[in-house]
């Protein structure tokens, strides 16, 4: 019989760590007290570090049926005794919704246009009104929501019952393109929504796209976190070979180079033509300490992933395979960072326990969830892997 | 036993017929050893002469100046630029199907990449062609490459988009060629070995002296696994630098920063259309059916609806960016795009690449080959028509309105357009006459070993012995 066939064995000795739950949760907790903490004393900074814990938290759980959906399409057998991580992460985009209706109290902090001041004295600001306002902002907010939870939950739940044959192929298959469909056009505009009008003035039709490849880093670094953990600790070691670990390895090393082509496009176009519409967003980034950010950006999230995950033996070892999906998580951070915290900040870099703290709780709840999920059903099951 | 749901569990076949491998051979070198057929003939006198046209055109119009066009001071770039984006997208396909599906591990690709492969070089010779037309004094031609010369100042400016864009176009026809060649070299060997006379010598050279021997394929494999990572950035390198010329500037409706990947994803999807709609012809005049079957039809068509949406939401990006910019040059160019003297070729496009392309949703639609023929010519017209929008349907409408100009393409033009269609299949016929057509060693490696046939002839063994 063909060993490819075989169905992997169930790793029996996986159980939720609750030491690491319980510190999750504890860290969770630390930031919501220092987000509440903050809104008293510095409420521009610690609004602005929620919404980078909620962008994170959300293109990571986004990044789960995102993945699925890409699976299904194109037919790829390799990661089907992986799937188990990506329904998990999908698991938590409930909580999101919450987040982002914790978002809606703090669209005066953030946005300039939620003030009716500003929008009277500005001409383009009364011009966007129709779009950006409070109401719409959170109607769009909640159909946003309601989509992706309706479609990533019923493409997790095929997953779950490892659908195979025809008939189940193709239910997945129209699933996840409903699911990349409805993505399209609500991430575009959530893009604008959240990130993009922080800067009201200034617009870039590239801007969704740094989102998603965002989503696709994150996603996929932390997926081979997982892995790389769960093999260490003797769990999925029959289904993480090395050479998994070597397609883990190349994929964040395209994900990082589709990072840097947009990335790089969207700043050179805006460079090389110089018009007063667009450049105020990268000179704001690209004086003083903001200056120093923009390079140590690109080390992270591009070079330093790219250069490693070219060698494959470094793909292959755990450690480094470990190290550089960490620091692509980080890399994350920073690239939010980056993006939402100069119009909040203004010209002066300040990172401290007000930015921090709500980030660190919004990936100390997601780990949680992300924990639980897991721990919910067998790791390793469901669709034998087809031979192709 | 439950072999039955595993079974079930496999991909079908890709190749029907239950082929031998050497009913490969004979299937895809047979044509190239008989005479060409009355069809070929007929097709090959038609792609000729509209070749004749645009040469006659070309002619014209170097011998009198380009004042033959229809551009004037506010049309600077009209038809020439377009066909030049348009064949370069039409040549993404090729590469697309070789490298970057091949390290995909798309196995269906292999019935297809040798006439894609083609197709990409035949496409970026007719785009290269424009450009040094359009310089109205092609014999000067070598001017864009900086070289030590005599010119004093005049020296090519490595700030422009243009210079870059020449080095984009040229590495990747350097290495699509190479990578096309390569990849034909075990093919060419068969047919050396089949052939006699000044064809086996003709093969024998260009089969480098393939023997087939174990270390002659080890090396061979590790060439092609070099050559398409080189390959795959230019996939997504060469038309991003091509968008640049447009994006750099400051020409609303020109100036985006989506347009490299914009440029991109439009490129696939057209690449892919005039893959899709060649293909179509092909199975049928060569008998290929078996080889291109209704599973390689359908997983295009599926890359066409999901290119062709991207490139819908694209449009869709520009025109509310174009709202919420707030910036009246940017509402103006694209309300002018949508209303203005253009709309037509606006509502053309529209239709071609957004609409005709959604209904291969449909898997009845994906099975009737007259549909996605059609659909395939929709495309390769709607995706010359985004790029006339684009080019000659902002320059219209400057920001000067006592700039402002029609732009009427003269028949010279229309002979020129005629003329890059002409090239192209005239360089595909013979291509298909005189090369394999189907990579013959790769289409080998997805058979299932003739399974069927087998198990018929020893059934039918078993039955004559009983």
């Amino acid at each position: 019989m063909n060993p490819r066939l075989d169905a992997p064995p169930i790793a029996p000795d996986w159980r939720t760590p609750r030491r690491l739950q319980s510190a999750l949760l504890t860290t969770a907790g630390l930031g919501a007290l220092l987000f509440l903490a903050g809104i008293m004393l510095q409420p521009e900074r610690a609004w602005g570090g929620y919404l980078m814990g909620f962008v994170y938290f959300v293109s990571l759980a986004l990044a789960g049926p995102l993945f699925l959906s890409i699976v299904y399409l194109s037919g790829a057998t390799w990661a089907k005794p992986l799937l188990r991580i990506p329904e998990a992460m999908g698991a938590a985009l409930p909580v999101a919704l919450v987040l982002g209706l914790g978002l809606i109290i703090g669209t005066h902090e953030l946005y300039e246009w939620s003030h009716a001041q500003a929008v009277e004295s500005d001409a383009l600001l009364a011009h966007k009104v129709p779009y950006l306002n409070v109401g719409a902002f959170s109607i769009r907010m909640v159909i946003y929501f309601l989509v992706w939870i309706w479609i990533g939950r019923k493409l997790a739940s095929l997953s779950r019952q490892a659908c195979s044959g025809p008939e189940g192929r193709r239910r997945s298959i129209a699933v996840s393109a409903a699911f990349m469909a409805a993505l399209s056009v609500t991430l575009s505009l959530a893009s604008v929504d959240w990130v993009q009008s922080l800067d009201p003035h200034w617009f870039s039709t590239m801007f969704a796209l740094r989102i998603l490849s965002g989503i696709g880093c994150a996603g996929m670094a932390l997926c081979t976190l997982v892995l790389t953990t769960l093999r260490r600790r003797g769990t999925m070691r029959a289904v993480v070979t090395e050479d998994r670990m070597d397609d883990m390895g190349k994929i964040l090393l395209a994900l990082s180079l589709f990072w840097a082509y947009i990335w790089y496009c969207e700043y050179m176009i805006i460079w090389y033509t110089d018009i007063p519409e667009e450049t105020g967003y990268y000179l704001l980034r690209r004086q003083g300490d903001w200056g120093t950010l923009l390079p140590v950006n690109l080390i992270v999230n591009f070079a330093v992933p790219f250069l490693a995950m070219m060698l494959r033996p470094w793909r292959r070892s755990s450690i480094i395979l470990t190290r550089v999906a960490a620091l692509m998580l980080v890399g994350r951070a920073l690239d939010l960072f980056v993006m939402i915290a100069p119009p909040i900040l203004g010209s002066e870099v300040r990172l401290g326990l007000w930015e921090l703290g709500p980030l660190a709780g919004a990936l100390a709840l997601f780990g949680w969830i992300l924990l639980r999920a897991l721990g919910r059903s067998p790791l390793v099951g469901g669709e034998a892997p087809a031979a192709s | 036993m439950h072999t039955e749901p595993e079974a079930a569990n496999l991909a079908p076949p890709l190749i029907g017929g239950g082929k031998m491998p050497s009913d490969v051979t004979r299937d895809v070198c047979g044509p190239l050893e008989r005479r060409p057929t009355g069809m070929w003939w007929l097709a090959f006198a038609g792609a000729a002469s509209l070749l004749a046209i645009g040469i006659a055109a070309v002619w014209y119009q170097v011998a009198t100046g380009i004042g033959t066009w229809g551009l004037n001071r506010t049309v600077g770039w009209g038809f020439d630029i377009t066909n030049f984006v348009f064949w370069v997208g039409i040549g993404h396909a090729g590469t697309l199907i070789s490298a970057v599906l091949l390290l995909f591990r798309q196995k269906w690709r292999t019935s297809i990449n040798r006439s894609a492969e083609a197709m990409t070089i035949f496409a970026v010779i007719c785009a290269g062609l424009y450009p040094v037309i359009h310089m109205g004094r092609p014999w000067l031609a070598f001017w864009v490459f900086p070289y030590p010369n005599f010119r004093g100042p005049l020296w090519v400016n490595w700030r422009s988009a243009l210079l870059w864009d020449v080095f984009a176009i040229g590495t990747y026809f350097t290495i699509s060629l190479v990578f096309w060649y390569v990849g034909m070299i075990p093919d060419l060997a068969t047919l050396r070995d089949r052939s006699r006379g000044l064809r086996r010598k003709i093969t024998g050279l260009f089969s480098l002296g393939w023997n087939g021997s174990a270390r002659t394929w080890s090396r061979y494999e590790m060439a092609c696994v070099l050559l398409a990572s080189l390959a795959t950035p230019l996939v997504v390198s060469v038309h991003s630098v091509v968008s640049t010329d447009f994006a750099t500037s400051v020409v609303p409706g020109w100036h985006t920063t989506v347009l490299p990947p914009y440029f991109v994803i439009g490129a696939v999807f057209s690449g892919f259309a005039m893959v899709l709609m060649l293909m179509l012809i092909a199975r049928r005049v060569m008998s290929f059916e078996d080889y291109i079957t209704s599973a390689h039809i359908g997983a295009m068509c599926k890359v066409l609806v999901f290119t062709g949406s991207i490139v819908g939401l694209a449009y869709a990006t520009e025109l509310f960016t174009a709202w919420y910019s707030g910036s009246e040059y940017e509402m103006f160019a694209f309300s002018n795009r949508l209303r203005g003297p253009m709309g037509w070729a606006y509502a053309v496009m529209v239709l071609c690449n957004v609409v005709a392309p959604q209904l291969l949703w449909s898997r009845r639609i994906r099975n009737s080959l007259g549909l996605v023929f059609l659909i395939t010519v929709l495309v390769n017209i709607g995706m010359w028509f985004e790029r006339f929008v684009i080019i000659a349907g902002s320059l219209q409408r400057d920001y000067l309105p006592s700039a402002w100009s029609d732009y009427v393409p003269t028949s010279v033009e229309f002979g020129a357009l005629i003329g890059g269609f002409g090239l192209f299949f005239t360089l595909f016929l013979l291509f298909c006459r005189f090369l394999p057509m189907i990579s013959m060693f790769e289409v080998k490696t997805v058979l299932t070993d003739g399974h069927e046939r087998a198990a018929s002839e020893s059934d039918a063994r078993e039955r004559s012995v009983a």
